[in-house]
């Protein structure tokens, strides 16, 4: 499976706070990819500046991240446009 | 491998590497060290470089907003430059030499011209700034502030050509970078559709280097009692102030970059 990793961080912090080494396992068991630390950290920068997800306190290095009401937002209408794009692909796939 | 991997990490710019590189190195320290990870923190590495260099780093925003607060004083530096561009202009102009009265009296007003000018630049670059000062501004302000200094100075002592054309090489190569950075940084940003005119403006300021290189260098000589200099003075300047009505306006018009 290939996808955003942007949209993968999302949907993987929708399941509850994570640092990076947790969402790379986790974005692992529900796609089967792993992603790169290259990969996700350039994900992870895009989606703070965006203000979609914020760093958690916390005094390990690991620092984890939650995912905002404007992530939540975001990942939604992803969501849903991904959604629109299976149904329609599905009904043609039906009528080939 | 890992010890690769820690060194390919270090390539990152050092806006990121302040703000992620502790969480970063951790996470390197846990993934297997693998030539498909040193290659992923390369690439990494490399976007994260090309994407600050077309003015994507959160200091560049801090900077644009900082320029953004401080519009209006990049304007009145370049109302004020207009003047200082008519009056080179009309002092190269004059059918007959000024008098030695009128010619120090008009480089009195030059030099306090260019003071207070430079002033409003470098005033634009730092005035409540908190972490977004623009350095390439206050290069550009001070060599402005220089440059009425050496005109209040004329009056007393003689200074060559060649000061002035550097100074003035300083002020348009420093316009030039920072409106090209100006025009990548809203271009990304998607605020304002008219950046090509911060583009072609940038190119005009840089453009500028050459002929006054080539005049500190005199391979453009000037005659005795031409003025060329004044002439190419006073054209510098007119672009200047345009430039930087140019840039105040485009900033002002993007009020909710911060």
């Amino acid at each position: 499976m290939t996808a955003d990793p942007s949209l993968l961080v999302l949907a993987s912090l929708s399941a509850g706070d994570k640092h990076g080494y947790a969402m790379m396992d986790d974005i692992e068991e529900f796609t089967g990819v792993r992603l790169g630390p290259g990969t996700l950290y350039g994900a992870i920068t895009r989606l703070e500046e965006r203000g979609w997800i914020r760093p958690v306190a916390s005094l390990d290095r690991r620092k984890p991240y939650a995912i905002t009401a404007a992530g939540v937002a975001q990942l939604k209408e992803e969501i849903g446009a991904l959604e629109r794009l299976v149904k329609s692909t599905s009904r043609r796939l039906k009528q080939a | 491998m890992r010890r690769l991997i820690e060194l390919l990490s270090e390539l990152y710019p050092k806006w990121w590497r302040e703000r992620y590189g502790p969480e970063f190195d951790a996470l390197i320290e846990d993934e297997r060290a693998t030539a498909r990870v040193a290659l992923n923190v390369l690439s990494g590495a490399f976007w994260m470089r090309m994407r600050t260099l077309l003015g994507g780093s959160p200091r560049d925003s801090r900077i644009l907003g900082t320029l953004t607060k401080n519009w209006w004083l990049l304007a009145l530096s370049g109302g004020i430059q207009a003047i200082i561009s008519a009056l080179y202009l009309i002092m190269q102009s004059e059918p007959t030499p000024l008098s030695f009265h009128a010619w120090n009296s008009m480089l009195v007003v030059l030099g306090r011209l260019g003071l207070t000018a430079g002033a409003c630049v470098i005033m634009a670059a730092l005035l409540a700034s908190r972490n977004g000062k623009c350095w390439l501004l206050v290069l550009n302000g001070s060599a402005l502030v220089v440059l009425g200094v050496i005109e209040l100075g004329l009056t007393r002592f003689g200074v060559r050509f060649w000061t002035v054309a550097m100074l003035v090489i300083l002020m348009a190569a420093s316009t030039g970078v920072l409106e090209l950075r100006m025009a990548q940084m809203l271009r990304k940003k998607g605020r304002y559709p008219g950046t090509w005119i911060l583009s072609l403006t940038s190119a005009i300021s840089v453009g500028f280097v050459l002929p006054f290189l080539a005049l500190a260098l005199r391979w453009i000589k000037i005659e005795p009692g031409s003025h060329t200099d004044l002439l190419w003075l006073g054209v510098y300047f007119a672009f200047s102030a345009v430039s930087m009505f140019t840039s105040a306006l485009r900033l002002h018009t993007a009020p909710a970059l911060s």
